[in-house]
């Protein structure tokens, strides 16, 4: 636990050193240990080795210059660059432009009661659901897992497992519920 | 300020959930639901669960192997200006009192009565919205006050988002920020309950069949 909350607050360190120092050699660290997960990501979703390196690269530049919107009480590293190569792939592949929430849009409903004081939260989050995950039921991790990484809706799920599109449902909303009791702690 | 009157009813199902953060949800959906996002804290609340949930994985999954020359092309990138930046290039608001979350008001504005409303059938209005496609109408309907939608079915899943006004069906009524979600499996033929019109935005897969 201690081992894996130093990795994630490394992350998030070498983040915030970028978004400051603009820092070469921090961007280097970070990208010897995203670029090749990023890569294998987008790779499982079917698509080839050339589109997997430029949704890296793209993901990466877009990581140097956001740097310093990273917010470590909101999400952590992992967490914050996941949602980048999720919108650079689906930018790239469909030719479109994901539509994404704008913390600063005057429309946002506020949320009511949740301060941001506790600077570690996004990460321990981040931590526990690494826990949670690993110690799901086989069968409901490999759902989680298909449903984040291989492209699949529910009823792709369905139609490949041959389950049920119900059962689908009620096993990832079963998983998802052990997950979030695995944050249930820390709110 | 805000009380439990506020607080909104209705909520997507956790699978379109799921499918929004992972970037399964077709384009139409995934504005319907950030722009739902926006006015449900408790929505948003569980996206950043299940986006960290995306984030895990990354760091449990086999890395790929990097090609040699990859980082020193992304150096020689970075010092380039950035792509115009879709979060800073948005619109902002005309006016204090804008509802529409950006999500939304980038594609339509914040002015509902300034567009382009066409009749799609007595007492209810319609503009076409330009990330539908061929298998997914996207439209804001606007069903003037004490108007009903006929009975339909669907063929596929409908979401719908309440802009402004209230729409009752049999599963209760829909205030602005719910989102009512129908398929194969419901008929119904929601109506607005007061003298108001609702205004909302629809994605349809497939298409309803309102005279059927």
């Amino acid at each position: 636990m201690n081992n894996l909350r130093g990795v994630s607050e490394n992350f998030s360190n070498l983040l915030e050193t970028i978004a400051i120092d603009r820092d070469r050699e921090a961007f280097a660290r970070l990208f010897g240990y995203f670029a090749p997960r990023v890569k294998s990501y987008v790779m499982r979703l079917g698509v080839d080795e050339a589109f997997a390196e430029e949704v890296v690269q793209e993901t990466m530049v877009t990581v140097w210059h956001k740097a310093e919107s990273f917010d470590r009480r909101l999400a952590g590293a992992s967490t914050w660059i996941f949602t980048i190569a999720r919108n650079k792939r689906i930018d790239k592949l469909r030719r479109e432009v994901r539509p994404e929430l704008d913390p600063n849009d005057p429309a946002l409903v506020p949320n009511a009661g949740r301060s941001a004081d506790d600077a570690a939260e996004a990460n321990e989050a981040a931590e526990r659901i690494e826990l949670a995950i690993s110690a799901l039921p086989v069968d409901q991790a490999d759902l989680i897992y298909r449903a984040f990484y291989e492209d699949d809706t529910h009823r792709d799920i369905a139609q490949e497992t041959g389950l049920p599109l119900g059962t689908v449902k009620s096993r990832i909303r079963l998983a998802l519920k052990r997950l979030r009791e695995g944050l249930e702690d820390l709110r | 300020m805000q009380g439990e009157s506020t607080a909104l009813r209705h909520h997507p199902q956790e699978n379109v959930l799921v499918e929004y953060s992972t970037g399964t949800l077709h384009q139409a959906g995934s504005v319907l639901i950030a722009t739902h996002l926006a006015m449900c804290p408790t929505c948003r609340a569980e996206v950043e669960t299940l986006d960290a949930v995306g984030g895990a994985l990354l760091s449990k999954i086999e890395p790929a192997e990097i090609a040699d020359g990859l980082l020193d092309r992304v150096l020689s990138h970075i010092d380039e200006t950035p792509e115009t930046d879709a979060t800073s290039a948005g619109t902002t608001p005309s006016t204090q009192a804008s509802v529409i979350p950006r999500p939304l008001r980038d594609f339509i504005g914040d002015d509902l009565s300034s567009l382009n409303w066409v009749e799609d059938r007595p007492g209810i209005d319609r503009v076409d919205l330009p990330f539908g496609t061929d298998c997914i109408q996207a439209a804001l309907f606007r069903v003037r006050g004490g108007g009903s939608v006929p009975e339909h079915t669907h063929s596929g899943n409908e979401l719908v988002l309440i802009l402004a006004g209230e729409l009752t069906d049999d599963d209760g009524s829909y205030r602005p920020g719910d989102v009512a979600q129908a398929d194969e499996s419901v008929t119904h033929a929601p109506f607005v309950p007061c003298s108001d019109s609702c205004i909302c935005l629809a994605i349809i897969e497939g298409g309803l069949d309102l005279d059927g």
